[in-house]
């Protein structure tokens, strides 16, 4: 049976409106792994922190597993804060100089008090260490962050991460700054989680490729909104949306025996302060027609099952 | 024209520098050598620690006080920079060689109009007029793809991509014979990162510019350059023209890199290479790379491979005729 973790949410500031999310509708399945892939300013990032807790909504919904956990307070929210973890991009800066490898991965046990004794601490930090590839434990547990290759840092904020058990592990970049010979252990890592302890996964990132080796399904964000979403190989193969396409054509590759026709936009992603009327990325479309700048197409899904905010897309499938 | 046989602009002997820290020296780069020529764009390529920003920063005369040369020369058209003094240094730098650098976007100085920066850089190396100086900017503002009625503003009014163009034209306003760009699209967006690698090839078709290009994206130096050098732990690995390093990679690790790259259009396995960058303070025997290699036999851990050249291709490897496809 699957159970849909998360809808609707919807983000404005005031005075003057930074619609960071704006009208993100999605839903992530118990044991996927879902990427959210886009450029800065689409709202990826918002939209961790906002299932996170860590920002608030302004409008819409954050369900989990089946409770509206945005109408709860602080204190009802805190029992979620265990069910859901996050990590970090950057593992020079995420683990504390001061700490221990050991103490990192105590402390969110010992501040919900989950253990009972010193042994039982031992034990559960001795066994995360070794779920994360740190192995043998006890060569880490005394060692601080700085001795650590940065491959090996990440291991242990995956460690702490995991050491609460959660249902969500949301990953913000997980190997950006890593070396690309590394990333591939964390990724392994990731997925190795999710198939023996059923973990889902969120992963935020700009890197294309590396949401194809490694998320089931994705979703495609620009200024604030869901350009794309469905079965990850299905779009990163077949792309729909013109932004899709014109990434997906840029995106340099290891291979030069291919030749690609590259759609190149000009400028940068508008500001979020003025989003473009109608259709938001109309501005940049190299496929425009009149009806872009006045009508906002809507999520709509095609006959292959993916879902695309585009007339153009949505009239072509037949 | 073969690649031998164009004018070398930059050539690198036998390079070797060590960093003198705390915990011991540092053997950052060892017997580097390699040419760049007119007009070529060369990219440098490698992971952590591998040793390539080492180098680039010591052709730009710019190795923090606890680096030092032990060994070696880099001779900008036939004279060795190493032996400059400080008013050759000056003449040298920017006029014959510049740099881009990592995250340069925010090396822009806040309070002044970009277009007075540039002026002032030019103004800095060359005896002419404000005026001259002036047109001298524009005309490159405009080269780089910025609108000139955006020469006026400040950094902050700009964007990424816009100060990314900016650094770039900031770098040519001598006409340098050679731009040493280190890690030019990290940090940008993707789309933004095209647009960069798009003047990057303009710059390269159209002019005789010549590029070192440092970056650890793979994928980079095969859309934009001409040769490639792999370097690791400090060494050079491999280094041959970009099409036949990634159409014939010969040594272990330069496969495996390329293997641990994911592709938008192939359905590759993860791959990753195990175990951790090497300490450089003390690097492991014989060849360096030898304790993550999948091929390492005795020869590997006991001597350092020569780097080694068959038809216009180095590699450092032992086994690399043993190892097939």
């Amino acid at each position: 049976m699957r159970a849909g973790l998360l809808s609707s949410i919807l983000f404005n500031k005031e005075p003057t409106y930074i619609r960071a999310v704006d009208g993100i509708d999605l839903s992530i399945q118990r044991g996927e792994v879902f990427a959210i892939a886009g450029e800065s300013g689409c709202g990826k990032t918002t939209t961790a922190r906002l299932i996170m807790g860590l920002e608030v909504l302004t409008d819409g919904e954050i369900w989990f597993d089946g409770v509206k956990v945005s109408s709860l307070s602080a204190g009802e929210f805190k029992p979620y804060r265990r069910r859901i973890q996050m990590i970090f991009q950057d593992p020079y800066g995420s683990l504390s100089n001061n700490m221990t490898i050991g103490d990192i991965i105590a402390e969110p046990l010992r501040l919900h008090n989950i253990c009972s004794s010193a042994e039982e601490e031992d034990e559960l930090i001795r066994t995360t260490l070794e779920d994360v590839g740190l192995r043998p434990a006890s060569d880490f547990i005394d060692r601080l962050p700085h001795e650590l290759s940065g491959g090996q840092r990440q291991r242990v904020a995956i460690g702490a991460a995991l050491v609460l058990k959660p249902e969500l592990l949301i990953a913000d970049e997980p190997v950006s700054m890593l070396d690309v010979s590394m990333r591939g252990q964390i990724m392994k890592l990731l997925l190795e989680l999710r198939d023996r302890k059923g973990i889902t996964i969120l992963i935020i990132t700009h890197n294309l490729a590396v949401a194809k080796q490694i998320s089931d399904r994705i979703a495609i964000a620009y200024l604030g909104r869901i350009m794309e979403i469905g079965d990850t190989k299905t779009i990163i193969d077949n792309p729909k949306h013109t932004y899709t396409k014109a990434l997906l054509s840029v995106v340099p590759v290891p291979d030069m025996d291919v030749y690609r026709e590259r759609i190149l936009l000009t400028g940068e992603t508008p500001n979020p302060i003025n989003i473009p009327s109608g259709c938001r990325f109309h501005t940049r479309c190299p496929f425009t027609s009149p009806k872009c700048s006045v009508d906002e197409p809507i999520l709509r899904e095609l006959s292959d099952g993916r879902k695309v905010a585009c007339f153009d897309a949505q009239e072509s499938d037949n | 024209m073969s690649r031998s046989e164009a004018e070398v602009v930059l050539e690198v002997k036998d390079l070797k520098i060590s960093y003198q820290t705390k915990q011991g020296t540092v053997k950052a780069a060892e017997d580097v050598s390699f040419k760049i020529h007119c007009g070529e764009f060369v990219g440098l390529s490698g992971e952590s620690g591998c040793g390539k920003t080492t180098t680039a920063m010591a052709i730009m005369h710019l190795l923090p006080k606890e680096g030092f040369v032990e060994n070696g020369k880099i001779l900008f058209k036939d004279k060795n920079i190493l032996d400059f003094n400080t008013k050759e240094v000056q003449d040298y730098l920017w006029r014959d060689v510049s740099m881009i650098f990592q995250g340069a976007m925010n090396a822009l100085n806040p309070v002044h109009r970009v277009i007075n920066q540039m002026t002032t850089a030019i103004r800095i190396h060359e005896n002419i007029t404000e005026d001259e100086a002036r047109q001298r900017s524009l005309e490159l503002i405009e080269s780089v793809g910025i609108d000139v009625s955006r020469a006026g503003a400040y950094p902050h009014e700009m964007s990424g991509g816009m100060k990314q163009r900016l650094m770039i034209a900031l770098s040519l306003v001598c006409h340098p014979s050679l731009v040493i760009a280190d890690e030019p699209t990290t940090a940008l967006d993707v789309m933004v990162q095209a647009q960069i690698m798009e003047l990057l090839r303009q710059l390269r078709h159209r002019t005789n510019l010549s590029m070192l290009l440092i970056t650890h994206d793979l994928s980079v130096i095969a859309e934009t350059c001409d040769y490639a050098i792999i370097m690791y732990a400090g060494r050079i690995t491999e280094a041959a023209k970009t099409e036949q390093l990634f159409k014939n990679p010969r040594h272990p690790y330069t496969r495996k890199l390329i293997s641990s790259f994911p592709s938008i259009l192939s359905d590759k396995e993860i791959d990753f290479i195990p175990g951790n960058p090497p300490d450089l303070i003390n690097p492991p025997s014989g060849c360096r790379f030898h304790p993550r290699c999948d091929h390492a036999v005795e020869r590997c851990k006991e001597e350092q491979p020569p780097l080694e050249e068959e038809e216009c291709h180095l590699v450092a490897c032992w086994r690399w005729h043993d190892i097939g496809d």
